[in-house]
């Protein structure tokens, strides 16, 4: 891929999102500098993008969102992941795990 | 947050978002600020990597389904702007649906109170009804059933009455029915209270029948099963309705002793005001008087006197069985286990007959309706009346289809304006649809209402009015209110999807530029035709409704103006029941004639006499006559025959064109004499005078009568047939005297006579209710009662058809001239003139 940054595939921010909200209640930018510094401005947001997705899983009961200050004290909307949420992460990174394995499995044996 | 918190909430929802986007953006700015960038310049970038932000808000905003109510909500209300916007339109669709869904939910309620409801009781669900299946009956029973119904399995015929042993076999020993209970029909009987005559239609029951209905009195006591035996005091129930009808609801005659067909009996309570037997048909119907079986059949009479057979005689077999199915018990075993103990208790004449047959099988139907035998004898003309208004709902949504298309083609620029700017064609459907679906809503609403006023009218409309002392319940239920919203939506939907798909097939490019004339009139065209095969339809069926209406009509009339023979016009009718009070043979002749003695010197009475049978009453007996002298014929001579009093041609205004009429020399020690009518002497007389000449009957007579009259011919049985060849015989020569109706003829008030005959009838025999006053015309009035109702209903329906088309033809002309103003417009300008374009 080089330089080119990958799209996100579909599906794949969903889970992105839970994981990092996962550590704990976060607030939407927060999220967006958390996905592209961890990993290493390999994705290429469209940070706009991510409040849709947020506003899903909202919708679907896997997150929960609660307004609170900052550090800088001004008032923020700080997503945090429910029980649903937790489930629905944990099925999500075992489909990925077997996911990359089927396909490492297929690019390693092809060769 | 959930999708209703999100909808319900969506002013907070809205600023929530606002907020949360800005400080995303802020944050990134102030860190690109921080990072040595201008204000400006990060602002830029922050707005950038963003991306779109309103998109982003209705990204957003789309989660879920709290979007879908909003647009519903926003249809809705826009729906309702435009149709206050265009209040003619809106009222023309709502009156034609309103009419049509009205019209269908009043027949339909007709049609539910009669075929579908169940009777006001506990559990009516658990209620069975007792019926046998025998291919044939042994000689020597005697059989009275009302009418058979008919096994919903199988087609068979089936018994609906057994013997009283069989009764009390079956009761005694089920394990899987409980509450077994049995009733059977009484001839009307006497009820004599304190020197005042009543007359009611009676039934007799088992002693639990109340109990086992789970019905509780209105006052006093229902009758318990100690009242159901041999040596206790007679005890009856009355109705409510004859309470009050009868009593005047007197608070004292629960309680009360009174003679009942002369036997002592305490009239111990009221059945509910709701309750109107099981029965919706035949002489059972909505009794009057409820005694139990052991004490009925000792008071039960015939019309002409005679005791009737006992009702627990084992040859008797006219007792009707219900019972209730214990919980838990599947009716195909209670069915085998009742058809052992039947089979069993089968009397030698019945396994007699059995080898060649087999025994007769107990089938069990469902008894929560009653044993209802008006339902099958109006399921045809129902179903004939769910037809018509079936088609008169199509015309009305035939023309609220019209209707829509015309608005759709005033509001095409509007809907081509929408799609230019980015509307989805289904969104456009959608729209249309919601403005379908409310005003289908608010035309079923008010036709629900019709509905319920309608019914009502309609069931005076019914043939007989017996059907309203039933207090037939018709009035709108779940199940009805449930059929006018299906049959709403059903045509809301239907007929709003068509016209919104084509409304909305738009050439943009041609549409948008309004004076088109061309391009218009082209799409306009496959359009119009369209339509006017709507228009073709409705007016089709109206007419076919309207010819059937005029039809019926002018058989009516036909009908009413026939010439009867007698005249009808001023002559009371009445009946009495002097038999069931005990009167027979000598007594009876005595009272009869001092009675029309009496009526004949009231003052305004013209002339006063009495015959066995009303005429135009569809009752009477016939008989074979053999003339003296003649050589038999192969041909049956039938007539019929009616027992009169004296003057009686006179009363009814029948030419007497030989001879002499009945007369009251003529007992029944007498000389046995006869009057015939023109009929008889021409067809069984033919080239002599009859008068002089004797016959006999070819059934029961021995004796030779002389025909000492002959009078004009006059209908009998109805309006419809032609006289039939009819024997007047003096009613002393009856040799079956019994009850009478006696025929009065005013001078000019039937009114004051009326009264008159009430006081001469108790001056008699103040114990002698006087039964159906009615005038003759009445009595010919109530025989065309249902030719009435369907002359009536078709010329609603009609009428109502004929308006809708109407309608519907000036919403396609309206639609036609909006389609060439232009064109008219353009014509008009180069000269021509409006009549020309007319």
């Amino acid at each position: 891929m080089g330089e080119e940054k990958a799209e996100f595939l579909k599906g794949t921010l969903d889970m992105l999102i839970l994981k990092i909200v996962a550590l704990g209640p976060i607030h939407g930018y927060a999220i967006a500098q958390r996905i592209q510094q961890t990993s290493r401005e390999f994705f290429q947001l469209q940070q706009g993008s991510l409040y849709p997705a947020l506003h899903r899983l909202e919708d679907r009961g896997w997150l929960q969102a609660e307004w609170k200050p900052t550090d800088t004290g001004r008032e923020a909307k700080f997503y945090s992941l429910t029980r649903g949420g937790r489930k629905q992460l944990e099925a999500e990174v075992v489909n990925w795990e077997r996911l990359t394995e089927a396909v490492a499995l297929i690019l390693r044996t092809a060769e | 947050m959930r999708w209703y918190r999100r909808f319900f909430r969506r002013g907070l929802t809205e600023r929530q978002l606002d907020a949360e986007l800005r400080f995303h953006l802020d944050q990134q700015t102030a860190d690109y600020v921080a990072a040595g960038m201008t204000p400006e310049e990060a602002r830029r970038r922050a707005r950038l990597e963003f991306g779109g932000l309103d998109q982003v808000k209705e990204e957003c905003r789309d989660v879920g389904a709290a979007r879908f109510m909003e647009t519903l909500l926003q249809d809705v209300r826009y729906g309702l702007r435009m149709l206050a916007k265009n209040p003619g339109f809106t009222a023309a669709v709502v009156i034609t649906l309103a009419l049509g869904i009205g019209a269908n939910t009043a027949i339909f309620s007709l049609a539910n109170g009669l075929l579908f409801k169940t009777l006001p009781l506990r559990n009516p669900s658990q209620l069975v009804i007792l019926t046998c299946a025998a291919s044939k009956q042994p000689e020597g029973l005697q059989v009275s059933g009302i009418s058979n119904p008919r096994d919903p399995r199988s087609g068979r015929e089936l018994m609906n009455v057994f013997n009283y042993s069989i009764f009390k076999g079956i009761r005694a020993r089920t394990q899987s029915l409980t509450d077994v209970f049995a009733f059977a029909a009484l001839p009307r009987v006497n009820i004599n209270d304190r020197g005042s005559g009543h007359s009611g239609i009676a039934i007799t029951v088992s002693g639990n029948y109340f109990s086992a209905l789970g019905i509780h009195a209105a006052a006093g006591r229902l009758l318990v099963e100690g009242d159901d035996g041999a040596n206790v005091p007679c005890a009856a129930a009355i109705s409510y309705r004859f309470w009050q009808t009868e009593f005047g609801g007197d608070p004292s005659v629960p309680g009360r002793s009174m003679a009942l067909n002369g036997t002592p009996c305490t009239i111990v309570g009221v059945t509910p005001k709701d309750f109107q037997g099981l029965q919706y048909f035949g002489p059972v119907s909505a009794p009057d008087v409820t005694v139990p079986i052991v004490q009925g059949e000792q008071i039960g009479r015939w019309g002409w006197g005679g005791k009737l057979p006992l009702l627990t005689a084992d040859n008797r077999w006219s007792l009707q069985i219900m019972a209730r199915l214990k919980p838990g018990v599947y009716e195909q075993r209670a069915q085998l286990e009742t058809n052992s103990i039947f089979q069993e208790m089968l009397t030698p004449e019945w396994t007699s007959i059995a080898t060649e047959s087999g025994l007769p099988e107990i089938v069990l139907l469902p008894g929560s309706k009653g044993p209802n035998f008006i339902a099958p004898f109006l399921a045809k003309p129902v179903t004939i009346l769910m037809v018509v208004v079936t088609l008169l709902l199509m015309i009305a949504c035939a023309n609220v289809a019209s209707l829509f298309l015309a608005r759709g083609a005033a509001r095409r620029k509007e809907f081509t304006v929408r799609l230019a700017l980015g509307a989805k064609r289904s969104r456009l459907i959608r729209q249309l649809l919601t403005e379908s679906v409310l005003l289908v809503s608010l035309g079923g609403g008010v036709g629900f209402l019709l509905a319920w006023g309608a019914s009502r009218c309609l069931l005076s409309f019914l043939p007989s009015s017996s059907f309203m002392n039933l207090g037939l319940n018709v009035s709108p239920d779940l199940r009805v209110f449930g059929f006018a919203a299906e049959i709403s939506l059903f045509s809301g939907v239907v007929f709003g999807l068509g016209p919104a798909a084509q409304t909305t097939r738009i050439e943009l490019s041609a549409d948008l530029k309004e004076s088109t004339l061309l391009s218009r009139r082209a799409s306009g065209k496959s359009r119009l035709w369209s339509r006017k095969l709507l228009v073709t339809f409705q007016l089709a069926v109206s007419l076919l409704l309207v010819v059937v209406a005029g039809l019926m009509v002018r058989t009516l009339q036909n009908l009413k103006s026939a010439d009867l023979g007698f005249d009808p016009r001023n002559v009371l009718v009445f009946s009495l029941t002097p038999s069931a009070n005990g009167y027979t043979g000598e007594k009876l002749a005595l009272l009869y004639n001092r009675l029309l003695d009496r009526l004949n010197a009231l003052p305004g009475v013209v002339a006063a006499s009495a015959s066995s049978e009303v005429l135009i009453g569809d009752s009477g007996g016939s008989n074979a006559i053999e003339v003296e002298g003649s050589t038999p014929s192969q041909k049956q001579m039938m007539t019929r025959i009616n027992y009169v009093a004296p003057r009686f041609f006179e009363t009814m205004s029948i030419p007497l064109l030989a001879g002499r009429g009945p007369q009251t020399r003529d007992t029944a020690s007498g000389a046995k004499v006869a009057a015939i009518n023109e009929t008889v002497a021409r067809k069984y007389f033919p080239g002599t005078s009859p008068v002089g000449k004797r016959f006999r009957w070819k059934l029961g007579g021995e004796d030779w009568i002389e025909v000492v009259g002959i009078v004009g011919d006059a209908k009998f049985f109805n309006v419809r047939d032609e006289p039939p060849p009819t024997t007047y015989i003096p009613f002393q020569q009856n040799p079956w005297m019994g009850d009478m109706s006696f025929e009065v003829r005013a001078a000019t008030s039937t009114a004051v006579v009326a009264k008159e005959i009430y006081s001469a009838v108790r001056a008699v025999d103040p114990n002698l209710p006087v039964v159906e006053m009615r005038s003759q015309q009445q009595q010919i009035e109530s025989s065309l009662n249902t030719d009435r109702v369907f002359a009536k209903l078709a010329g609603l329906f009609g009428a109502l058809g004929l308006t809708l088309a109407c309608v519907g033809l000036y919403g396609i002309m309206a639609y036609n001239v909006t389609l060439r103003t232009g064109e008219i417009g353009i014509r008009m300008a180069l000269g021509a003139n409006p009549r020309g374009i007319l």
